[in-house]
């Protein structure tokens, strides 16, 4: 019995191996892809400056689409924030997705809305109603649409913005994010430079804006959260967005485009008929049905990545607002996935399906089950006395060393690149934060992971979630 | 086992030291050349406002600004420094136009670094090659004019952008001799900087060359010419913008409809649209071609509109009722939309 | 009586250039770089002239060009900017109280013809 336990400890122990080292060779080869895809992109820029474009006439326009729910308390200053973003050709539509608390009445009072005759409303994408769409009676704001619509979620509301922007490109993300003011000019980069490859989305870093200094939605000063669990992801964030994106994007393998900050083509958009409502995912879904869409089409494509961080939010501050975050991701990733399954391992789709596809299942997918399962394992042959400690101890080091050099040089690409966290201060910071990671946050992130896909294996309803915010300490302008 | 993972946490822990200190040191780095470009950028800036507006009674010459310059250290043994110094001249020599251009143009003449552009363009690195030509340009040393021509179908996208920005730069209208007929094609950005430094540096239409590239067959110079006619607004060759409107390429017609949204058209160009409109196989383009129609026309051509409320498509017939409703012609879309329903009945029932 | 001018300009060479134009007209300058630099003192002051950009961080180009008339006192309001589009320039000269835009290249000699 014995002997047969034992062979079967070291067969499982083998595919534990096996699985953690190409887990591992992915991580090398995301850190060797993204320092060639960032140096390339320094370069490149210098090629192209923001000033060049800021001046251009020919440059596409584009519409800013924010959906908005209860927000009354920051919406009038989020909206502002919104307004000031700087690009010539430039259109913010603010949708209104049937809010119960006052941010119409604010928005009417503050930016003097007025009505417009939409006795025809053309939505190529069906959506919940639209009960009224306003403009600006003042000059200044002209280039601001509300529109007002029952409550249809976020996907909904955003498709509703896609249906009245007129302009080439539209940006998606939320009213209550700190959009960079340059960003606009820096997303379009990609659309202008690509040759014969159609860029169908372009997303931007994001960046952890917790207890930094907002002053009229503008972030003044970047800080580093006061607490481990934000300043944690913090470099969860640097190390998803400039190692795991841009080395993806490197081979033109993104699947995602964060919901947060993306822009696409409007004429695609149309085409797939915008963001899927019935998904929690649905700004992954949305990226896979557009890779589709053009595979379908023939026509060659590209989703690229902007390493710089333009679009700054407010991550959970809390860990049961940090569980419910991660339970709706995993839930979103388990339905796309479940959506597209056609594409697992489908020649058709060349390495979309044969790498692409099969990585999200294996490795995004997988790895919370993975190590749910390493952890049954362990505590099963610990008890039955086949575990060497001694060496198990030593391997837990070394992995967990590779961990912290893994963080560590993501955060080195983000100061070498960037100039935020410039202080010796605030990047021991985040280095501590990293080292502290395996111990206090992974552990949750894991449990709300499997929290997810357990409600989706039992068939447990569940929506979005509220993801309750502290809201952005901010300081009015003299001029506001 | 239990020593080999031993050495393999040892060789780790070095690893990680290793990070460390480079941390370390970029953060240290990054202080100190920050501060040594702002002190470049503030001593150029006010060098070169003091050369073009002297104080009163006083006299400032090259020297003056060659001295303070080196005196913060943009001198040619520091090649970094120098070439944030080349960037700073372009930058400068940017913003003015006239007199002050003139001015600045005869000052970074007299001053190092002399001939940087031109060992650049010898490197094999894109990026430094690509960059001397933009300096050869942007300082306008027509004598290498030669070199960077040579460079118009080089594989990397940006070393022949520049030298094709080049090309116009220095030939203008005439470099729309070979502009049409280069092996790569050109991305949107390459199109705009060309009309657009064309049309600063040569603001003369010189139609025969334009007309002359009309039978280009290459997808991106037919965009580039488009963009050309509407940047110079050439109301006389709208006919070849028009010829797009319906073709098969989407992105043909997507420039195309662009384009022609800057001019006002004759009768006859119009009902030209008109009829091209039922041919395009993109409704968001129908759309955008329809409101254009719109927008230029005088009166709603009642015929056309009725046309566009036959075609079938909810999205078309919902934009041209607006167009309707919004021209005072509220009865014909009450009409139409009665006229979808055969019975009261069917009528009450949608209601 | 000496007059007084503010220019707001984040381009550092700008900035400079366009200060020692203004010095060489006899002007008395406030130049800074960006809206935070500004005094509570400024909007006591009733400038001659203001010379400024429109691209600042929390306010939108038409936002601004509204709330400077607002907040600082002045005779008249020039505009550099390098955003200078045909329908950027349309659409701040339809707010009907600025003297001059200028598009970033521009001729120093017709500001300074404004100027005299």
């Amino acid at each position: 019995m014995t002997d047969l336990l034992y062979s079967f400890y070291v067969k499982i122990s083998w595919l534990f191996f096996v699985y953690g080292m190409l887990l591992l060779s992915f991580y090398f080869l995301g850190v060797v892809l993204s320092a060639m895809a960032v140096k390339r992109n320094k370069r490149r820029s210098r090629f192209l400056q923001v000033k060049d474009i800021v001046s251009a006439t020919d440059i596409p326009s584009v519409t800013l689409v924010a959906p908005a729910f209860n927000e009354g308390r920051t919406i009038v200053e989020n909206v502002k924030s919104l307004l000031s973003i700087q690009y010539p050709f430039y259109e913010l539509i603010v949708v209104n997705d049937g809010s119960k608390d006052n941010s119409m009445d604010l928005l009417i009072e503050k930016y003097k809305l007025k009505t417009i005759d939409s006795t025809f409303i053309v939505q190529p994408i069906p959506t919940a109603m639209v009960r009224a769409v306003y403009k600006s009676t003042e000059i200044q704001y002209k280039h601001l649409t509300i529109i007002d619509k029952n409550n249809g979620g976020r996907s909904d509301a955003i498709n509703c913005g896609i249906n009245f922007a007129t302009t080439e490109l539209v940006l998606c993300t939320d009213a209550d994010c700190i959009v960079e003011q340059d960003a606009i000019l820096k997303m379009v980069r990609p659309y202008l430079e690509e040759g014969d490859r159609e860029i169908i989305a372009c997303g931007g870093a994001i960046g952890v804006a917790n207890d930094s200094e907002i002053k009229s939605g503008v972030l003044k000063k970047l800080k580093v959260p006061k607490d481990l669990l934000p300043t944690t992801q913090v470099v969860e964030y640097i190390r998803a967005f400039l190692i795991g994106r841009m080395g993806w994007g490197e081979v033109n393998g993104l699947m995602l485009v964060s919901g947060a900050f993306g822009m696409y083509p409007r004429t695609r958009l149309l085409e797939v008929g915008g963001f899927n409502i019935n998904t929690v995912g649905e700004d992954l879904e949305l990226c896979i049905r557009l890779r589709v869409h053009m595979e379908k089409l023939k026509k060659k494509y590209k989703v690229v990545y902007i390493p710089e961080t333009l679009c700054w939010t407010e991550v959970p501050h809390t860990y049961s607002i940090f569980v419910k975050q991660r339970d709706r991701w995993t839930r979103g990733l388990w339905e796309t996935l479940k959506l597209h399954r056609y594409l697992f391992m489908n020649p058709r789709y060349g390495k979309m399906g044969m790498i692409f596809f099969p990585y999200w299942c294996f490795f995004e997918f997988g790895a919370p089950i993975v190590e749910f399962l390493g952890i049954i394992f362990i505590i099963f042959f610990g008890y039955h006395g086949l575990i060497d400690w001694p060496s198990a101890i030593l391997l837990f080091t070394a992995v967990y060393l590779l961990g912290c050099i893994f963080s560590s040089v993501a955060v080195f690409f983000y100061i070498l690149n960037f100039r935020h966290y410039s202080s010796a201060r605030e990047v021991a910071e985040l280095l501590l934060a990293a080292y502290l990671e395996p111990f206090i946050f992974h552990p949750v992130l894991v449990f709300g992971q499997l929290k997810g896909l357990y409600k989706k294996l039992f068939g447990i309803k569940s929506g979005w979630g509220t993801m309750t915010r502290k809201g952005f300490s901010t300081e009015t302008s003299a001029s506001s | 086992m239990e020593g080999k993972l031993l050495l393999l946490i040892s060789i780790l822990l070095f690893f990680l030291v290793l990070v460390w200190c480079t941390i370390g040191i970029s953060l240290l780095y990054r202080k100190i050349r920050k501060k040594q470009l702002d002190r470049i950028e503030y001593t150029f800036a006010n060098e070169i406002a003091k050369y073009l507006y002297p104080p009163r009674g006083e006299e400032y010459s090259f020297i003056n600004v060659q001295r303070a310059l080196q005196a913060v250290g943009a001198k040619p043994s520091k090649k970094a420094n120098i070439q944030y110094l080349i960037d700073l001249m372009i930058r400068a020599q940017r913003t003015m136009l006239g007199e002050n251009y003139i001015k600045l143009r005869l000052l970074f003449s007299q001053i190092p670094p002399y001939r940087a552009a031109q060992s650049k363009l010898k490197s094999r690195k894109w990026y430094v090659k690509a960059r001397g030509i933009r300096e050869i340009y942007e300082m306008e040393q027509s004598q290498y004019l030669k070199d960077v021509t040579r460079e118009r179908n080089n594989p990397n996208i940006y070393v022949r952008r520049e030298a094709q920005i080049a090309m116009v730069v220095f030939l203008g209208w005439e470099s729309l001799r070979f502009l049409p007929y280069l092996k790569r094609e050109m991305t949107l950005w390459q199109q705009i900087k060309i009309v657009e430094k064309l049309f600063a540096l040569y603001p003369d239409p010189k139609i025969k060359y334009l007309k002359k590239t009309y039978a280009t067959q290459r997808p991106y110079a037919q965009e580039l010419l488009m963009r050309i006619i509407r940047k110079y607004n050439l109301f006389t060759e709208v006919d070849y913008i028009i010829g797009f409107l319906d073709h098969e390429s989407f992105d043909r017609r997507e420039t195309a409809i662009y384009c022609i949204s800057s001019f006002k058209l004759t009768g006859e160009q119009l009902q030209e649209v008109k009829a091209k409109i039922f041919n395009v196989p993109t409704i968001e383009q129908q759309v955008q071609l329809l409101k254009y129609i719109h927008q230029i026309s005088d009166t709603p051509d009642l015929e056309f509109y009725d046309a566009i409320l036959h075609t079938g498509n909810d999205i078309l017939e919902l934009s041209a009722a607006e167009i309707l409703w919004t021209s005072g012609h509220e009865k014909l879309v009450h009409e139409f939309y009665y006229s979808q329903y055969s019975t009261i009945d069917a009528l009450k029932e949608v209601i | 009586m000496v007059k007084t001018a503010l220019i707001i300009q984040q381009d550092l060479i700008l900035l400079q250039v366009l200060e020692r134009m203004i010095l060489n007209h006899d002007y008395r300058c406030k130049a800074i770089r960006s809206l935070d630099q500004l005094d509570i003192e400024d909007q006591d002051e009733n400038f001659d002239i203001i010379i400024s950009d429109i691209l600042f961080d929390g306010i939108a180009p038409l936002d601004y060009v509204y709330q400077i008339k607002e907040i600082i006192r002045h005779k008249s309001l020039l505009i550099i900017t390098s955003m200078g589009q045909k329908k950027v320039r349309q659409n701040i000269l339809e707010m009907g109280h600025v003297s001059g835009f200028f598009a970033v290249p521009f001729n120093f000699d017709k500001v300074e013809q404004m100027l005299s």
